[in-house]
């Protein structure tokens, strides 16, 4: 098999999979550039692909790389002026609005949106992938310890958040 | 308010709803895939760290080509007028909270564009509505609502609690409350309707008039209307009340219906939520908690009620207050409880005239800070005191904005001097 073909057949295997990744990890719906971009850079660097962890674990180390090589570059448009900003405003939706989370789910999708880096990535891949220690750590490229740890306080960390909100909704007894 | 268990947050997470790519869009990353020819392309490490160390080269470029895109677009849009409609700079989540100043893409982008019109707009209509006892984009009204009828309509609420002697129901989503009394009659709806952001203290005033009573509470100032002899609107500002009316940001408003909220097979009357709070009170307690003055250590009470949303400490006492639970206690460096306030909604419909009949003179009056204080010597040790929000007028006009049980001795430090 060729490497294109490979390349195809993990495509149509696993690119739910990116882009549920890439729209949890961006906050946009609009992603289906950085998708392509992931199958591209798989194919372009296949040789360095030495089957030592599953095609998808490697695919969602790819697809992270892509994101954050996105933000930078966001980062960078951030610079320009607002009125230039304005015309090339992006009409994506947010997730909550394209799959019309109820109350319970957007709460806790905002409060995994609001989390720090390490604990977000951590979030996503552990808790909304599902992914075990093992593939999150080969991911992240951190140990499983760490995964471990990081994922015990980012879980204390949303439910403080989600108590917090809940608070506020309320608000005071008066 | 129970938190979730690890397993319960991680199924949580897993239920979020799973996305798939457009077959349109697959189908066309599939022919680029197809079509591409990796002998032509330049060879990458994907997903190895040194890449990134790459970056920075990238990065010195992209800046040099960012700045060249700036200068040129700011030229460009210097000798254009923006066509865009006015927009929001940015669609990130969370960022409600900060004022995203004058919309661009305006012609006249130079003057900034004023603001309030749309929301001073609200003002009338959050009057007119109240006087039906409703909240603006809520159909239901209160004291006519079984809520019942709410949930029928509106599905189950995400979230319960108690607070006020009241049901709290709240729909995160559409940003409203329902507090219910025992028979399931809306008392009070809340709303935090984005657009009250744009509200301050100043426009309120200026739309509404002064005010029946201004109380203070967990860092927010608290504007009272009698809109009709039933209904209520409570303005919730985000500020203590000695800042400027002008940097008041409403936080939230409720219309509430003070009647509805007396539970007459408890209390027939004022008269009698006032014995029971000198009862209270002899016994060390107040109204809306079970703890105790002097004999509860507050470490016991947190570990039941959980950590308060406010701790202050002046003159080495210190003070938590929990927001939904509108109490507030104080304890001494030996962590006893020395002081409980309530701010229950229910004695804020009590007057100073109905006080004064039912628990008689107090042994002092001293007035601060806009309110007037009434101790009452309850035993030896303890003293209730009734706190009213203003000063002077009429005591049928003048209404109680919070009570406190206060045990002195505890306050006073026996390690210093």
């Amino acid at each position: 098999m060729d490497k294109n073909s490979i390349i195809e057949q993990w495509f149509l295997r696993y690119s739910d999979d990116i882009y549920k990744f890439l729209v949890y990890y961006t906050g946009n719906k609009d992603v289906e550039d950085l998708v392509q971009d992931v199958f591209l850079k798989a194919l372009r660097s296949l040789e360095s692909f030495e089957g030592r962890s599953q095609p998808k674990t490697w695919l969602l180390t790819i697809a992270r790389h892509t994101a954050i090589d996105f933000a930078r570059k966001n980062r960078l448009r951030n610079w320009l002026p607002d009125k230039w900003l304005a015309g090339v405003q992006s009409e994506a939706k947010t997730p909550e609005e394209i799959l019309h989370l109820h109350a319970e789910q957007q709460a806790l999708y905002q409060a995994v949106r609001k989390m720090k880096p390490a604990y977000r990535e951590v979030l996503i891949l552990r808790g909304i992938k599902g992914l075990s220690p093992k593939e999150t750590a080969e991911i992240l490229d951190w140990s499983e310890n760490k995964v471990n740890v990081t994922m015990h306080r980012a879980m204390k960390a949303v439910k403080e958040h989600l108590m917090q909100d809940r608070k506020e909704m309320v608000g005071d007894a008066i | 308010m129970p938190s979730k268990t690890d397993d319960q947050l991680l199924n949580d997470m897993k239920g979020l709803p799973d996305m798939k790519m457009n077959q349109d869009k697959k189908q066309e990353i599939i022919s680029t895939i197809r079509s591409t020819d990796t002998h032509s392309l330049p060879k990458q490490t994907a997903a190895s760290p040194g890449r990134f160390s790459a970056l920075g080269k990238g990065l010195a470029v992209c800046s040099v080509l960012a700045a060249t895109i700036w200068m040129g677009a700011t030229l460009i849009s210097n000798n254009q007028q923006s066509t865009m409609p006015e927009s929001i700079t940015s669609n990130t989540p969370g960022s409600t909270s900060a004022s995203p100043g004058p919309a661009a893409g305006k012609g006249n982008a130079v003057t900034p564009a004023p603001v309030q019109p749309q929301s001073e707009q609200l003002l009338p209509l959050i009057r007119k509505d109240a006087e039906k006892g409703k909240v603006i984009e809520v159909p239901y009204s209160v004291e006519q609502t079984v809520f019942d009828q709410v949930e029928k309509d509106w599905g189950k609420p995400d979230h319960t609690d108690q607070a006020n002697g009241l049901t709290y129901s709240t729909y995160a989503k559409r940003g409203v409350v329902f507090g219910y009394n025992k028979g399931m009659q809306v008392v009070d709806i809340r709303t935090n309707d984005p657009r009250l952001a744009k509200l301050n203290a100043d426009m309120v005033e200026k739309a509404m008039g002064k005010p029946g009573r201004i109380s203070e509470f967990a860092g927010k100032t608290i504007y009272t209307y009698d809109v009709t002899d039933k209904y209520q609107i409570k303005f919730i500002f985000q500020g203590k009340k000695t800042a400027s009316a002008k940097d008041l940001v409403l936080v939230r408003y409720n219309v509430y219906y003070p009647q509805g909220n007396k539970n007459l097979m408890l209390y027939g009357s004022n008269a009698d939520i006032l014995q029971s709070i000198r009862d209270l009170a002899k016994n060390g307690q107040t109204f809306g908690s079970e703890y105790r003055v002097e004999k509860d250590l507050f470490d016991d009470i947190e570990k039941q009620i959980g950590k308060p949303d406010i701790v202050a400490t002046f003159n080495g006492i210190t003070y938590n207050t929990y927001m939904d639970k509108g109490l507030v206690f104080a304890f001494n460096k030996g962590m006893q409880v020395v002081d409980i306030r309530s701010y229950d909604a229910r004695l804020q419909a009590i007057s100073q005239a109905e006080v004064l009949q039912t628990l008689g003179k107090p042994n002092n009056v001293t007035t601060t800070a806009g309110e007037t204080i009434y101790t009452y010597k309850v035993t030896p040790d303890y003293e209730l005191k009734i706190i009213f929000s203003g000063t002077g007028g009429k005591p049928e006009k003048l209404y109680i904005d919070h009570v406190n049980i206060y045990y002195p001795r505890g306050t006073i430090n026996n390690m210093a001097g």
